[in-house]
């Protein structure tokens, strides 16, 4: 078991200090989609206002596991596929 | 050693002295129970219900994935497992989540305790009938409630349960819950809760320091949740 921390960024930055014991990094991933979808639920408003929301897990040296961002905007993703829906 | 137990039923209808005595006449000796051990495993067929007299512990199923979804906290003066005088095969599994004293009842003696005294029996049966009701309004909780509403929604349950049996007053109660531990009650990840309590300090609707909680504003939090008591069946009535 390892120590993973999930901060966020959504306008502003909040740090986790308590962090939460995983089994490693795949559970640490897991866990970030699972804190990402819930503070995205409920922290809606936060997230319309600075149009960005970032969940980073770090291990407990302080690297990246990883990074999940959703992004509200106009713009369509740079995808072929996605000009074809405004077309 | 049972007090609570009769102060929780006594809140619901009076208890005579006969009543009482049948019911501490049930009761085995105190044992203790360390943080974090299981006091009945899931799946196992018991032939005794345990009565909590000091501590907490929680009912929860286990997935396969190794995730815990915990379905009611109980304290003291709460039968954890009374249900299993009838229903035998335990569904669930019951953990210590703080150091314990329990005192078990043999399924035979309770049998008999509900055969002699009527009354008694509906009292307990009344207690797990209220079990129901605390898992109706954790499923609407889980289900449809915000996560601050659902997390607010426990503050105030467990406020009042521990009311009951004296273990709270004036707004300040411990509930010595670890935040991994809310969150399986909660179905809520730890970051999660740990950024709902931020939030409800910041609002200074609480303060939360170790164990200790502090309701600054009760109104406030029941709105929230938009608690209603109902399901807690507080006052007294012929039963």
């Amino acid at each position: 078991m390892a120590r993973y921390f999930f901060h966020t960024l959504d306008g502003e930055c909040v740090r986790d200090e308590l962090g939460e014991e995983l089994p490693g990094d795949d559970a640490a991933r897991e866990e970030a989609l699972i804190v990402f979808g819930e503070l995205l639920q409920h922290c809606g408003h936060r997230f319309w206002a600075s149009g960005v929301f970032s969940v980073i897990a770090t291990n407990e040296s302080r690297e990246v596991v990883v990074t999940l961002t959703a992004q509200a905007s106009t713009d369509l993703p740079d995808d072929a596929r996605a000009n074809a829906l405004t077309d | 050693m049972y007090n609570a137990l009769v102060e929780k039923l006594a809140r619901r209808d009076v208890l005579d002295a006969v009543e009482e005595a049948a019911l501490a006449r049930v009761l085995g000796p105190a044992v203790r129970v360390l943080a974090g051990r299981d006091i009945v495993s899931e799946h196992v067929r018991v032939e005794q219900s345990t009565l909590i007299l000091s501590g907490f512990t929680a009912r929860y199923t286990t997935l396969a994935n190794g995730r815990r979804q915990i379905t009611e906290i109980n304290l003291t003066g709460d039968f954890i497992d009374l249900h299993s005088l009838l229903m035998k095969q335990m569904d669930h599994g019951i953990v210590a989540l703080t150091d314990c004293t329990i005192a078990h009842a043999s399924h035979a003696d309770l049998r008999k305790l509900v055969d002699d005294h009527g009354h008694l029996a509906r009292l307990l049966w009344l207690d797990t009938v209220i079990d129901a009701a605390i898992h109706r309004q954790w499923l609407v909780a889980m289900g449809r409630r915000s996560a601050l509403a659902h997390l607010c929604h426990l503050i105030c349950e467990m406020y009042l349960r521990l009311e009951v049996v004296g273990q709270a007053a004036d707004h300040v109660f411990d509930l010595p819950l670890s935040q991994a531990v809310l969150g399986d009650a909660l179905g809520l990840s730890t970051v999660h809760v740990n950024r709902l309590i931020g939030e409800l300090r910041g609002e200074g609707v609480i303060t939360w320091v170790g164990a200790r909680i502090t309701v600054l504003r009760w109104d406030r939090l029941a709105e929230i949740a938009e608690f209603d008591p109902t399901y807690l069946r507080l006052h007294r009535e012929p039963t």
